[in-house]
């Protein structure tokens, strides 16, 4: 395994879900919080979409500055014509929403977890 | 993971809620009042809530293209008087009572209190589950160091 790809494979996309996980559940908490506001209309973005349109970004331009990359998840959804409609939110499709996303948040986790622990494994028999 | 930011949008609507939780609680234990500081009978009261803009979070730059920027807490911006009249009652001895021996009493209808405090029970629990799964999720990045 070459020394550069050692923090590779996953590692980079791994943090990146974990970041949008954790910005749809602000979106999801936005949107329980405004359940009963007047005129509020409800907000998210599809997770799978969104990922892999951070991912083809990624491979499609060459990173200059780190604020570059950052993109707006819920109007990538707008432009991929997905995603946000003009209603008002349902309460129990929001606490779906809310237990998938958290679901999926500490799948993540625990996935880098793993994987930093497999590279610990190698390090560690590696020196023996 | 932005445990403030969801920490203060959850937590302004468990504020709004409870103002709207003693809101609905003060009607129903005014509901037979017949005087009160502005004079007259009670009238109804009802909360008014409003999408906010979160709290600039000093020192750290929100980058303009974020799904930060689409993020709204709720604010009681205004208490309303219900508009709906009286109800009249003929009741000659009590003291409020009109020559006619009508007495007015507050617009406060029971029914309609009483699911309001139901509606504020349950989007304050629909609150606090959000509360805890943006707690575990913090917990959940913690452990990844560990």
């Amino acid at each position: 395994m070459p020394v550069n790809n050692l923090f590779g494979g996953g590692l980079a996309q791994m943090s990146k879900a974990l970041d949008l996980r954790s910005q749809r559940q602000n979106l999801i908490q936005s949107n329980i919080a405004n359940l009963e506001t007047p005129g509020y209309k409800v907000q998210d973005f599809p997770f799978d979409k969104v990922m892999a349109k951070v991912q083809n970004q990624k491979s499609e331009i060459a990173q200059t500055h780190q604020k570059h990359m950052g993109i707006d998840p819920v109007n990538t959804a707008v432009r991929v014509e997905v995603g946000r409609d003009n209603r008002p939110v349902d309460l129990d499709e929001e606490m779906v929403k809310l237990a998938e996303n958290q679901l999926m948040y500490r799948i993540t986790a625990k996935l880098v977890t793993k994987k930093l622990d497999g590279l610990k494994y190698v390090i560690d028999e590696g020196g023996k | 993971m932005d445990i403030l930011k969801s920490l203060e949008i959850s937590g302004s609507a468990l504020r709004a809620e409870r103002a709207r939780m003693n809101i609905a609680a003060m009607n129903l234990a005014n509901a037979n009042t017949t005087r009160t500081l502005e004079g007259g009978p009670y009238k109804a009261k009802s909360v008014v809530f409003q999408a906010a803009k979160l709290e600039d979070s000093p020192g750290i730059e929100n980058s303009p293209q974020s799904a930060d920027n689409h993020l709204r807490k709720v604010e009681v911006v205004n208490v309303v008087e219900d508009k709906a009249p009286f109800k009249k009652v003929y009741d000659p001895n009590h003291p409020d009572a009109d020559e006619d021996g009508v007495v007015l009493l507050p617009n406060v209808n029971t029914a309609e209190q009483m699911t309001d405090i139901m509606g504020a029970k349950r989007a304050y629990e629909a609150n606090v589950t959000a509360i805890e799964a943006a707690k575990s999720m913090a917990l959940n990045a913690l452990d990844i160091s560990r």
